[in-house]
């Protein structure tokens, strides 16, 4: 009895020596350290099917804090100084689960003050609804618009924005560029089962009647499919002098040999997404000339700074550009702009600037409507001689268009 | 869809089984003697497949010649895993092994992207992007020529295991392998030896895969997945197995494909599979353990 009276006068006793020395340090603990720097991060594809256009994604980005850093940094009023700008970047693996993992522990842990993005809607999609959920503004580049529209929430984007091509406007192209020439106006239209192969397959059947066009043969699979001779002997036996098509690198390289073994050759073929990087090329060769791809931005563009950013890349890098150095890299320095204009790193404050963007950078006149979309005008590219020319519109033409096929 | 559409079909997906039956045999071998399903296999393919392209390119020579180099070398590197890594595991159950297999199965894919990035590669020579006409019917010349070796491999690997001294160790220590350690014959060795020679049907399998499609850090899975199904198709542990097991894939894809469209192949092929396994569980020509 005795001790159970000591024990318990021993244990009040602790406890107010514990109560007296944490209120002794909460001044320390409780008064947060002020940051050191800027935080931003993204999840980016440098693994997976995504991976050919996560090294745009990664370059664009460390670009963009480079150049800012440069300077010293970006200028916050609370603090009354320049602070340098941190890029975490996590692996995606080019699949949503990846991403979004990525992205809540970028804002669960490494406490960003903005996030950038990944690319291809079905992962920017989910993690754009966390940035939602969390209120931090994301800064993404790279999803098609109507996409990107398609995935919003209820109450529309409030935090998210994008910068990309509308496929309203890119599924018209292929037509407006074969009106320009003779063909049988027969298309064969070869989608994969991802969102945007969804969405702009849709689109293309939509829009081809209207255009004096008719889809003869149409073929949808899984991404990863390496057999396409079904459809392939189909488009040849309907004579289809147009080929269309929507799926990633190695698929396309794998269709468009079945193609020229099994005998089949279209007077034009559009690759959108797989004949758009310079692995096209260089998987095919020769074998590559005359392909087309829908673009939204080329060096020889009206924009300061483009043909010096393509430059730049090649240097960086050694290897030939992709269009796609120019969204990743302006959707990077329109939130690192933003943050600028706010000299805040409150979200809200960062999310107001980031509405008002009103410039023109190397991707061109960046401005966002009330979707919290700015869509990059579309140009038809051809592959000639291991470069990509623009062919359409020929107001901006760098290069006549080779057709039919060589 | 015409005759001539269906037809070629068929024919080119029987002609494709060939080139299964070339990727998976390696990895049938494996698990026919040694019981080990070796999901590294995958990468073996990617391996052989990146080793060709630069090979070929590098001395400017034909792939296939190319992949006589790129055989040598995969040899040496199967005999050297499977005598270092999973002989010393063999005898403590199959979790290790399979553990092992997975954990170079990931090494391999990271090293592949370090090295070699994540862009498609593709293999190409004046007759990789080529067909020829069959009474109206356009087949493609890799595929005939996937099959024409699938037959010389098969018999070769079948005529080793049967008629030389190397084969029938292989065979007996296969069948009952502590009988014939007693007998003299080192399994352990037989083993190494075999998972080299699966390995160097993989070069093959690579330079298939790179000359008629494409290929990436990560293509190995595919091929993985497509070798498991023709394995339990055509009966574990048999070589002919592999073949029938693969051309009988090739045919029920291009029967799917042609009738229900590019979409369905694997989906169809699939069904038909477990249809055939649901009457037959120990394969085609599998013998129950």
């Amino acid at each position: 009895m005795k001790n159970r009276k000591k024990l318990f006068q021993l244990a009040v006793a602790a406890c107010f020596v514990l109560t007296f020395a944490l209120a002794w340090s909460l001044p320390n603990v409780s008064r947060a350290a002020d940051p050191k720097e800027i935080v931003v991060g993204t999840p980016v594809s440098r693994t997976g099917p995504g991976a050919p256009f996560g090294l745009y994604m990664e370059w664009g980005y460390k670009v963009a804090v480079d150049d800012v850093n440069k300077k010293g940094g970006i200028f916050i009023k609370k603090y009354n100084e320049k602070l340098p700008v941190k890029l975490i970047l996590y692996d995606d693996e080019s699949t949503p689960e990846k991403a979004t993992q990525a992205v809540q522990r970028l804002i669960l842990k490494d406490k960003v003050n903005a996030l950038f993005s990944t690319g291809n809607p079905m992962n920017v999609i989910p993690c754009g609804m966390i940035a939602e959920k969390e209120g931090i503004p994301m800064s993404a580049a790279g999803v098609p618009v109507q996409a990107f529209l398609a995935g919003k929430p209820k109450a529309g984007w409030k935090w998210v924005y994008d910068i990309f091509f509308d496929e309203l406007e890119m599924t018209k192209l292929q037509f407006l560029t074969m009106n320009t020439v003779q063909s049988n106006k027969k298309v064969a239209l070869f989608t994969d089962n991802t969102p945007d192969g969804t969405i702009m397959g849709g689109l293309w059947k939509k829009t081809a009647p209207t255009m004096g066009y008719s889809i003869v043969v149409e073929g949808t699979f899984p991404v990863g499919t390496i057999e396409f001779g079904d459809m392939i002997r189909k488009a040849k036996e309907a004579d289809a002098d147009i080929v269309i098509a929507q799926m990633l690198p190695p698929d396309t390289i794998a269709m468009w040999k079945q193609m020229r073994s099994l005998g089949y050759k279209p007077k034009a073929a559009f690759f959108e997404k797989g004949g758009e990087p310079v692995e096209w090329w260089e998987a095919n060769g020769q074998a590559a000339q005359g392909t087309m791809t829908a673009g939204f931005w080329h060096p020889a563009l009206p924009y300061p700074g483009a043909k010096e950013h393509k430059e730049r890349f090649e240097k960086d890098k050694g290897m030939a550009y992709s269009q796609h150095i120019a969204d990743w890299y302006t959707a990077g320095r329109v939130m690192l702009d933003a943050i600028e204009r706010a000299a805040s790193l409150d979200p809200k404050a960062i999310n107001a600037e980031m509405a008002k963007t009103n410039k023109t950078y190397e991707a061109g006149p960046i401005k966002y409507d009330k979707d919290h979309v700015f869509r990059m005008p579309c140009y038809m590219l051809q592959w000639q001689n291991g470069k990509v020319e623009i062919v359409y519109p020929p107001k901006l033409a760098t290069a006549k268009l080779i057709y039919p096929l060589p | 869809m015409s005759f001539f559409t269906f037809t070629g079909g068929v024919l080119n997906g029987l002609l494709l089984g060939g080139l299964y039956a070339i990727t998976a045999l390696g990895f049938s071998m494996i698990f026919g003697v040694m019981g080990l399903m070796n999901v590294v296999h995958g990468e073996l393919l990617v391996l052989g497949a990146y080793l060709c392209f630069f090979i070929s390119r590098a001395l400017g020579i034909d792939p296939f010649l190319a992949t006589l180099i790129v055989a040598v070398v995969l040899f040496a590197l199967g005999y050297l895993l499977q005598r270092s890594v999973f002989n010393p595991v063999m005898d403590r159950g199959v979790e290790p092994a399979l553990l092992s297999a997975f954990g170079l199965s990931i090494i391999a894919q990271s090293l592949f992207l370090f090295f070699w990035t994540t862009n498609s590669r593709s293999i190409n020579t004046s007759y990789s992007q080529t067909g020829v006409q069959l009474f109206g019917i356009h087949l493609q010349v890799m595929y005939l020529i996937s099959f024409g070796l699938s037959l010389v491999l098969i018999a070769a690997v079948h005529l080793f295991m049967t008629r030389t001294y190397l084969g029938k160790s292989i065979r007996a220590a296969t069948q009952d392998p502590d009988t014939a350690q007693v007998m003299g014959i080192n399994v352990k060795r037989v083993y190494s030896f075999t998972y080299g020679l699966a390995a160097a049907t993989a070069a093959l399998g690579g330079t298939l895969i790179g000359l008629t499609f494409s290929f990436v850090p990560s293509s190995g899975l595919s091929w993985l997945l497509k070798g498991f199904v023709i394995v339990v198709l055509g009966g574990m542990g048999s070589i002919v197995g592999t073949l029938v097991g693969a051309v009988l894939l090739g045919v029920v894809e291009g029967v799917g494909g042609a009738v229900m469209g590019t979409g369905y192949r694997d989906l169809i092929g699939l069904v038909i599979i477990l249809l055939v396994l649901v009457a037959r569980p120990t394969g085609l020509f599998g013998r129950a353990r």
